[in-house]
């Protein structure tokens, strides 16, 4: 283009904004942090989302656990633990929608649209779980049946959206999650109640928390390697 | 636009800091994905008009994509980096290595001349 402004790198900037020109190693500097800064304002936070879920399904169903066992500990009845994980359920999932939205937002394409499939796949599936739960009222009325069929079938649902994820997205970490959620969740319906509450609480959100910390020392690792 | 290579030689469409930033930007995106405007801009602090002037360069050098389509009626505008831009950028990246592994500040970014090979 103009044989000058190339024989005088650093000076150049006459063409008007954004036309200066920068030495190679401001160029490599200035594509490293601007693709960062990208990354992270694109991509959603392992570490938020699965903390979120984490906490929600430790405390939770810890308080249903504590409820039904009869141990008085912290004088719960089952009444007071329910909307309690109702409420943190709530919050984890705006949370997540939130996060989400707002870090896909304004992007198209492939990857997008897996994204918002991938979303859809969700609400299906707890709709789903929700069609089921209501149509077995019309053949019990106890509430132990509905409280295996809901935790258990709620852990059944997120466990196969995670394998689902894994493979998406061929990230390991969250097909393990999946995984896990299945066992606990699903194998510990196996132990009754409140057995399954606590392997829901304890293996089921130790595990969101232990993935989510598996995300957040990768993270402090690769910072700390990155300049 | 393809001149003599010793594999130092620095794409002038992209070795400008708004471009390189907006290039860079795009390249850390999907390979297929498309970004809305505002979106872009609010990644890149520019404004809308010195954003448009830039994509307009990158786009005439075939490395942008901008496509005009309709959200529920509004307008929307979506930018992409094309497989020529995203190859231009990964041969500009190379290029600006070789020549901070090479050089050692002799020859400065964007210079002509043969590296001391």
């Amino acid at each position: 283009m103009d044989g000058t402004q190339r024989h005088e790198p650093r000076r150049g900037g006459t063409a008007g904004p954004g036309e200066e020109v920068l030495g190679a190693a401001e160029s490599l500097a200035l594509i490293e942090r601007q693709q960062r800064r990208v990354s992270e304002a694109v991509s959603v936070d392992p570490v938020l989302i699965y903390g979120a879920w984490g906490v929600a399904w430790l405390v939770g169903f810890l308080l249903f656990a504590l409820s039904l066992g009869g141990s008085g500990l912290l004088g719960l009845s089952a009444g007071a633990a329910a909307p309690v994980l109702g409420l943190l359920l709530l919050a984890a999932m705006v949370i997540t929608t939130v996060h989400t939205a707002r870090a896909t937002t304004g992007i198209a394409g492939p990857g997008a649209t897996s994204g918002a499939l991938y979303g859809w796949s969700w609400l299906l599936g707890f709709a789903a779980l929700a069609a089921l739960i209501a149509s077995l009222h019309r053949y019990t009325a106890d509430p132990q049946v509905f409280a295996v069929l809901s935790a258990g079938g709620s852990a059944l649902v997120v466990g196969l959206l995670y394998l689902a994820g894994g493979a998406l997205w061929r990230e390991p970490h969250q097909f393990a999650l999946g995984a896990w959620i299945l066992l606990t969740g699903c194998g510990g319906a196996l132990l009754g109640l409140p057995g399954l509450y606590w392997a829901m609480s304890l293996a089921g959100g130790g595990g969101f928390l232990l993935t989510a910390a598996v995300f957040a020392l990768r993270r402090r690792g690769r910072a700390g390697t990155g300049r | 636009m393809t001149p003599p290579d010793d594999g130092t030689h620095l794409d002038p469409v992209i070795h400008a800091a708004a471009r390189l930033k907006v290039t860079a930007t795009l390249a850390a995106l999907g390979p297929d994905d498309r970004i809305a405007f505002p979106r872009l801009q609010k990644l890149l602090d520019m404004t809308a008009g010195n954003l448009s002037t830039h994509l307009r360069k990158l786009e005439d050098a075939g490395y942008v994509e901008v496509t005009k389509t309709h959200e529920r009626r509004t307008p929307a505008t979506y930018v992409a980096l094309t497989a020529t831009g995203r190859s231009a950028f990964r041969d500009y990246t190379a290029a600006v290595r070789r020549l901070l592994a090479g050089a050692d500040g002799l020859v400065e970014a964007g210079t002509d001349e043969p590296g001391p090979t």
